[in-house]
């Protein structure tokens, strides 16, 4: 047990107890971490919604897992100033090939509060590139990490499980470029000023729609948020005569009754010679009359329109998580196969020494009953001895070292250390 | 070379059948794209060969008999199909142009091959301007309709709010709408090129420049209907849905033209 994770995310922890202890420097502590006694290698991963610790430990906390925990709690309530364990009941801990599953898991958007996300993979990066610019990293946990990030990019291009908007408001960007080949030069009519509008046009705007016109039954309000797009703020009256300029229509007034009629849209259809209108209504009670949407190249959209797509969406990243669970399967064993493969080198090396023990030992019982042999005949039984346990053990070291990456490495490399005897902790120097 | 143009014409069509596969595939999974488009060039490739080796073969243009002359189109829609795909990566269209391709190139199997003599009249360079241009058309008009289809089915998908696979792979209405709006433009220059160029050599050959022969006919009903696209569309916003139903009504017309009129209609063309 060596490699290890702690941490707290949003499943875990609410947000009173993420703010303390998240981390506002994670090269910072992450170069802190790698200095404790026994920590090797420690990258610190603090974004909003977690605050985690890679850690390798050396030799004095291995095999109990509590103590690798206590060694990192200990950490944390030092560089936060906070009470040792106040947070075990929010805190999860994983060790080894699990550690590494967790990290991949969240590289790849999976444990994001929206599924599939993908800033978090930038974050990972981040937090990482700034471990290891402050020295806190080495050969482990550089290695987990480049997979980390090899596996979320694979998750991206290999599945889908990070398109498609989850959004109500990229869910409209969305429907609106399915209409349009490109929003740019489009020209947007807000009817109502509300926040909700705001933020569908701030989706819209994010997509290249420009040209925003604002019409707000008090004039005011829609002068202000017309000044924060760049926009033009009209009376509410003149709808009528923009709806024949605009392409994309979003409708959120309060008003108790329908806002736009089907004989409102008509009018304006056949004054902009029947180029396609795009009407979304955010609005409860809806705004735009439904029957506005079966007039040709009118395409209208309700709150529960685009909540459908986004719900359909998210079923379908839920999908394609699975098939991001498989590719971090094999990614997570491809790293475990590494990770025993280090364990091989150092085992070799303590069944060379035993051998080269049991060689000098035997050579000078040998030599002691065999005292009148000539220089060269001395020469001939020592360089004899090398020879039989270099042969005998050429093939055991080849062997080993081809075995310890396959997937039962770990059990090949404790047999060895079973039939030969070795006991690697005693050495002293692992990996 | 005629064993050989037969089996390169037998692998053509199993390409473009895999590729038609292949390239329903890719409605529904991402990673059969690169598969799909290889087998389509692949299936081109082919297809080139085996229309390269007739022309080499019989030493003249490849529209002496509606064998070849189906060959020479759907080729022709292919290479449109290519081009259309690399100008605006329209790759989601090969689902309907491959099965397109391989339906006319296998019933192309049916059709005259050979006829026991040429007509000496079906010689010369206008003749090989008329059927060029008439048939080039056709292809743009062939390629006009699968747009239009396209359309029609992204439209209902985005009227019935019930969003599909198929969805997400076609393009916007807004390049359905236009890149069948300026092929049928490109393909009525055409068939207006051709039908003036088929009466200059007809006044040559047969003494008459036009004489309401059934091809004729057709090819002016064909000409009327497309015009009539373009010109509802410019003075009447006949955008969109409409468009695109006139521009498949148009293509029935040149599918009536191309095939029924050639093959059983008491026609001058008959020979074709």
């Amino acid at each position: 047990m060596s490699l290890v994770c702690v941490g707290v995310n949003h499943h875990t922890a609410p947000v009173e107890v993420r703010e303390k202890l998240a981390f506002a420097d994670p090269g910072e502590a992450s170069a802190a971490l790698s200095r404790v006694s026994g920590v090797a290698e420690a990258v610190v991963v603090s974004t909003c919604n977690r605050a985690e610790i890679y850690a390798f430990l050396e030799d004095a906390c291995l095999g109990d897992g509590p103590d690798a925990q206590a060694v990192i709690a200990g950490f944390v309530a030092a560089y936060h100033d906070l009470p040792a364990g106040l947070f075990g009941d929010y805190i999860y801990v994983h060790y080894e090939l699990e550690a590494a599953r967790h990290l991949l898991t969240v590289g790849a958007g999976l444990d994001s509060m929206v599924l599939g996300e993908t800033q978090i993979l930038g974050q990972v990066k981040d937090c990482y590139l700034a471990a290891k610019e402050k020295g806190a990293t080495g050969k482990v946990l550089s290695e987990l990490f480049e997979r980390a990030l090899r596996t979320g990019k694979r998750g991206h291009s290999e599945t889908a499980i990070s398109q498609n908007a989850v959004s109500v408001g990229y869910a409209a960007v969305e429907l609106a470029r399915k209409v349009f080949h490109s929003l740019e030069g489009r020209q947007t009519l807000i009817i109502g000023a509300g926040k909700m509008s705001e933020l569908v046009a701030k989706h819209l705007e994010s997509g290249g729609l420009r040209q925003v016109v604002v019409a707000n039954r008090t004039f005011e309000r829609a002068e202000e948020m017309a000044a924060r797009f760049g926009g033009r703020p009209v009376p509410f009256d003149a709808v009528t005569t923009e709806l024949a300029r605009a392409d994309v229509v979003i409708s959120s007034t309060s008003a108790p009754g329908f806002v736009l009629t089907p004989e409102m849209i008509r009018a304006a259809m056949r004054q902009r010679r029947n180029r396609p209108l795009f009407l979304i209504d955010i609005a409860v009670p809806r705004d735009i009359d439904p029957s506005c949407g079966h007039v040709e190249n009118v395409f209208l959209y309700d709150i529960d329109d685009l909540q459908a797509v986004v719900e359909a969406n998210l079923e379908d990243r839920r999908r394609e998580a699975k098939k991001v669970e498989r590719i971090i399967d094999e990614e997570v064993r491809s790293f475990g196969a590494w990770l025993t493969s280090l364990d091989a080198v150092p085992l070799i090396r303590l069944l060379r020494a035993k051998a080269e023990t049991i060689r000098r030992a035997e050579l000078e019982k040998a030599l002691a009953r065999l005292p009148g042999l000539t220089e060269k005949e001395r020469g001939v039984v020592e360089a004899m001895s090398s020879l039989i346990i270099n042969k005998l053990l050429n093939d055991p070291t080849l062997k080993l070292k081809e075995l310890a990456t396959s997937e039962d490495g770990r059990v090949y490399l404790r047999a060895a250390s079973e039939l030969f005897n070795l006991k690697p902790g005693e050495e002293g120097e692992r990996r | 070379m005629i064993h050989l143009s037969g089996g390169l014409y037998v692998l053509a069509l199993v390409l473009y059948a895999a590729a038609a596969a292949a390239y329903f595939g890719y409605l529904y999974f991402r990673h059969w794209e690169g598969a799909a488009a290889w087998l389509g060039r692949a299936a081109l490739v082919a297809h080139t060969l085996t229309l390269g080796f007739r022309v080499v073969e019989s030493g003249r243009p490849p529209f002496a008999y509606l064998f070849e002359a189906t060959l020479f189109f759907t080729w022709l829609l292919m290479v449109n199909y290519t081009l259309l795909e690399s100008i605006i990566g329209l790759k989601v269209a090969g689902a309907f142009v491959t099965p397109v391709t391989f339906v006319l190139l296998f019933s192309a199997a049916a059709m005259p091959r050979e006829a026991s003599v040429i007509d000496p009249t079906l010689a010369g360079a206008w003749v090989a301007v008329h059927l060029s241009l008439s048939i080039i058309g056709y292809a743009a008009f062939t390629m006009a309709f699968v747009l239009s289809l396209m359309y029609l089915l992204q439209e209902k998908q985005l009227r019935s709010k019930a969003f599909r696979l198929i969805f997400r792979r076609l393009p916007s209405l807004e390049v359905l709408d236009t890149w069948s709006h300026r092929l049928v433009a490109v393909g009525l220059a055409l068939l207006t090129l051709g039908i003036i160029s088929g009466s200059i050599w007809a006044g040559h050959a047969w003494g008459s420049h036009w004489s309401w022969d059934p091809k004729e006919t057709w090819s002016v009903i064909t000409w009327a209907v497309y015009g009539a696209y373009l010109l509802l569309r410019a003075r009447f916003g006949w955008h969109g849905r409409k468009a695109a139903y006139l521009s498949i009504i148009g293509y029935v017309f040149v599918l009536v033209n191309f095939f029924v009129v050639n093959l059983f209609l008491n026609s001058l063309h008959r020979r074709l």
